[in-house]
């Protein structure tokens, strides 16, 4: 019976067919898998070199809409406001303010502060509580419109944590065209 | 899987119905029969005690074939393993001689063990029919029916379904496998082992010469040996070799008694030339000499050997009157090499007293014919180019096994074709993967090269981003420090463009709201955003002073900076100026 099957015409085909199966299996054991393996570790590396291309011409792109909105700025140099010692946070804001006024040609009537310094504690970017001690600071200044623009300016960008709280202007004819602007800061420093 | 198992699934695999449509089905019938039809060039391999002849027949579409034939004397006098040996080495001889190794091959055999038989059998299922016929053959061979090869074909239906008529070819399974050995060891592939009366029933219907109404008995008369077959359509009711041969006749030959002269000896050469020269002497022409001998001397010489013929046809013709009720042979045509012996056909007509016809021989009907070797070529010709028209499935001692059913596909299908269509399947599988990865490759090469030509710009583009975190993280702290007030540097540049040329601003005051009161418990509420108090004078310019301060009215209120901007009061204070008072509420947080 043996015999008769291998001389069938069909052995050597029912051959090849299991050669096929066989050989089937050996491809996908010894080229499919280790190339689909392979294949995955290419996409994961396609996706992450994709994304990160993407993020940097999007961040070429943010630069550049940056530079368009803010001419005649470094945009590579964040706006830094820093809280100062408590104990010295007054004096080194009167020295910024000193200049500022002599830049604009404000002359400051009256500085006084409002109340007593009080603590204030909020939550950080982490939410870990932070405490600042503040102190409102009240100035009476004389100077035209814009150059209390131009002053009020120039406070806000200083890189001392302080804050311009509220201006209010008035108009005396005997002034005119100065006003007189009432402003009130906000300074916080560390205890 | 036992070797049994395999070949009955392998059979029932064969016998699946499958259900095609009529035009696929057709195609496979077509595909089937092409597969199975005999191929353009097949060599016939027939054997005899005088020796073996090698045929190749080569047929083209619409061409006479091409048939050439070689042939080999083996001794007589052999053991069985010597005259094995020696077939082997004359095979493969011819077979050189012919450039026809790795041809495929019909070889046939014949002889008293070798068996055609016409059986009628009770109608059954096909599956039983095989088990029931070997029951049956044992009466028809005198060797055990395990070590015999039966094939069997059904002919047309006997009765009313009641009954199978059935052609049955018997053969010593040593046999087959002796001539499949010899075939395989000259390099042939073998392609069919079958009786020769199978090849005969395929040329007439080949040619279209089968008679279905009327019984013929056709006489092969070789060189030394005659097979009578008789055919009804395709029924191939008898079939028997004979000891009766050209030779046969010559031998008669070799000493003629003539009258008043002796006996004269004649050599076999001169014998067959004798014999070729007059063949049958009959009526007047037993009046002459040949070559001094006179014809009618002759005549008695070969009257033993033709009336010995005679008998062997009537009781062939006898024995198919018994078995098919009356159905008698209505004429005989002779084949073969004896048949064109002079005055054979018109002796044999006289004394049968029915038609008695020479057929052409089919070789030199159908086209050229080469021969080598010490016989003369046209004598095996008839027989094997018969043989040459066989189909594999009828009645072939090499089909059968198991699968026969899907046999024809691996036929039609070449091995190679399907181990090249296998490889090409894997080659099909194997190369996406590669391709697939080549491609990945390409394109991680290529957001590489991306990257590396903005390298250069990733550290700005890093520095920029921290720059503007850490203005976010600022503008957050001073959310949380002030809750999103408003930056009067703005607020005084916006307010300064929305008042225009004929407003000048007195007075700005920043109003705080009023502390809201919460219920014990409550959530605390967030306070109100500030507004403005802002005071000035409008100068109105000979121009309703309306319109002037609806004006301003709709620029504060498009203002980013200040909503909610409501009209406390105006006042004519001069003929051309007017005063105003109005509220705006700063679009800011709450405060800390």
């Amino acid at each position: 019976m043996t015999k008769a099957i291998t001389r069938a015409p069909w052995f050597g085909h029912a051959l090849v067919l299991a050669s096929l199966v066989v050989a089937l299996g050996v491809v996908n054991a010894a080229w499919i898998a280790p190339r689909e393996k392979e294949r995955r570790v290419l996409a994961t590396r396609e996706t992450t070199l994709r994304t990160e291309l993407a993020d940097l011409q999007a961040g070429l792109g943010e630069m550049d809409a940056w530079r368009q909105a803010h001419p005649a700025t470094d945009g590579m140099r964040g706006r830094l406001k820093r809280a100062l010692p408590a104990g010295t946070m007054v004096a080194s804001l009167l020295d910024a303010l000193a200049a500022v006024s002599v830049r604009h040609g404000v002359r400051t009537e009256l500085i006084r502060p409002a109340g007593l310094p009080v603590e204030e504690v909020i939550p950080d970017a982490s939410g870990a509580a932070v405490a600042y001690r503040k102190v409102d600071l009240r100035l009476r200044l004389e100077a035209p419109y814009q150059a209390i623009g131009s002053y009020l300016a120039d406070v806000e960008s200083l890189d001392q944590l302080v804050v311009v709280r509220s201006v209010a202007l008035r108009h005396e004819a005997s002034l005119a065209p100065r006003l007189v602007a009432d402003v009130s800061l906000w300074i916080y420093g560390t205890p | 899987m036992e070797p049994k198992a395999t070949t009955n699934l392998v059979q029932r695999m064969a016998a699946v119905d499958l259900r095609l449509p009529p035009v696929v089905r057709g195609w496979f019938t077509r595909l089937r029969r092409s597969s199975l039809a005999a191929p353009a060039d097949l060599l016939v391999v027939e054997g005899s005690d005088a020796g073996l002849r090698l045929t190749r027949v080569t047929r083209h579409r619409r061409v006479a074939p091409r048939v050439r034939s070689a042939f080999r004397t083996i001794a007589p006098d052999l053991t069985p393993v010597a005259r094995e040996l020696a077939e082997r080495r004359a095979l493969a001889a011819m077979v050189a001689e012919l450039s026809a190794a790795g041809q495929p091959a019909v070889a046939a055999i014949s002889g008293p063990d070798v068996v055609v038989r016409r059986i009628s059998m009770p109608a059954m299922r096909q599956a039983d029919l095989r088990s029931a016929l070997e029951l049956e053959c044992r009466r028809h061979v005198n060797y055990p029916i395990s070590e015999a090869e039966i094939r069997f074909e059904l002919l047309d239906a006997a009765g009313s379904g009641r009954e199978l008529s059935v052609l049955v070819v018997i053969a010593p399974r040593r046999r087959v496998e002796e001539r499949r050995a010899l075939l395989v060891s000259a390099g042939l592939r073998p392609w069919a082992v079958t009786v020769p009366a199978v090849g005969l029933r395929a040329d007439l219907e080949r040619r279209g010469a089968l008679a279905s109404n009327e019984v013929v008995a056709y006489l092969d008369i070789g060189a030394d040996a005659s097979q009578i077959v008789v055919l009804k359509g395709r029924d191939i009711r008898f079939s028997r070799d004979l000891a009766f041969g050209r030779q046969t006749l010559a031998a008669a030959l070799l000493q003629i008694v003539v009258p008043g002269m002796g006996t004269v000896e004649r050599t076999p050469e001169a014998a067959e030339e004798l014999l070729l020269a007059c063949g049958v002497p009959i009526g007047a022409e037993e009046a002459n000499f040949v070559d001094g001998v006179p014809l009618a001397a002759v005549g008695i010489m070969l009257r033993p050997t033709l009336e010995r013929l005679v008998r062997d046809l009537w009781n062939s013709f006898d024995y198919c009157n018994e078995q098919f009720l009356g159905e008698a042979v209505t004429r005989v045509v002779l084949l073969g090499p004896g048949a064109r012996l002079r005055n054979l056909a018109g002796y044999l007509g006289g004394v049968l007293k029915m038609p008695v016809r020479a057929a052409d021989d089919p070789s030199q009907r159908d086209g050229a014919v080469a021969g080598t070797g010490h016989e003369d070529p046209s004598d095996a010709t008839a027989s094997s180019v018969t043989l040459a028209s066989i189909s594999r499935d009828t009645l072939n001692f090499l089909g059968g096994g198991p699968g026969e059913g899907i046999s024809w596909i691996a036929e039609a299908v070449p091995a190679p074709a399907v181990a090249a269509a296998a490889a090409l399947l894997l080659v099909s599988i194997a190369a996406p993967a590669e391709i697939q990865n080549s491609q990945a490759r390409q394109r991680v090469a290529s957001l590489r090269g991306g990257l590396e030509e903005l390298s250069a710009q990733s550290s700005a583009v890093a520095r920029f981003r921290a720059a503007r975190e850490e203005e976010a993280r600022l503008e957050a702290l001073l959310s949380r420090l002030t809750g999103s007030q408003v930056v009067w540097s703005t607020v005084l540049r916006d307010l300064s463009h929305r008042v225009g040329h004929d407003v000048r601003l007195t007075a700005v005051e920043v109003l705080d709201p009023a502390a809201a009161t919460t219920a014990p418990g409550a959530a605390p509420v967030p306070p109100e955003p500030r507004s403005l108090r802002i005071s000035g004078l409008l100068r109105t310019q000979g121009a309703p002073a309306e319109r002037v301060l609806a004006d301003l009215l709709r620029s504060l209120g498009s203002s980013p900076v200040v909503d909610q901007v409501r009209l406390e009061g105006c006042e004519r204070v001069a003929p051309e100026l007017s005063g105003f008072t109005l509220t705006a509420r700063l679009t800011e947080g709450a405060g800390s």
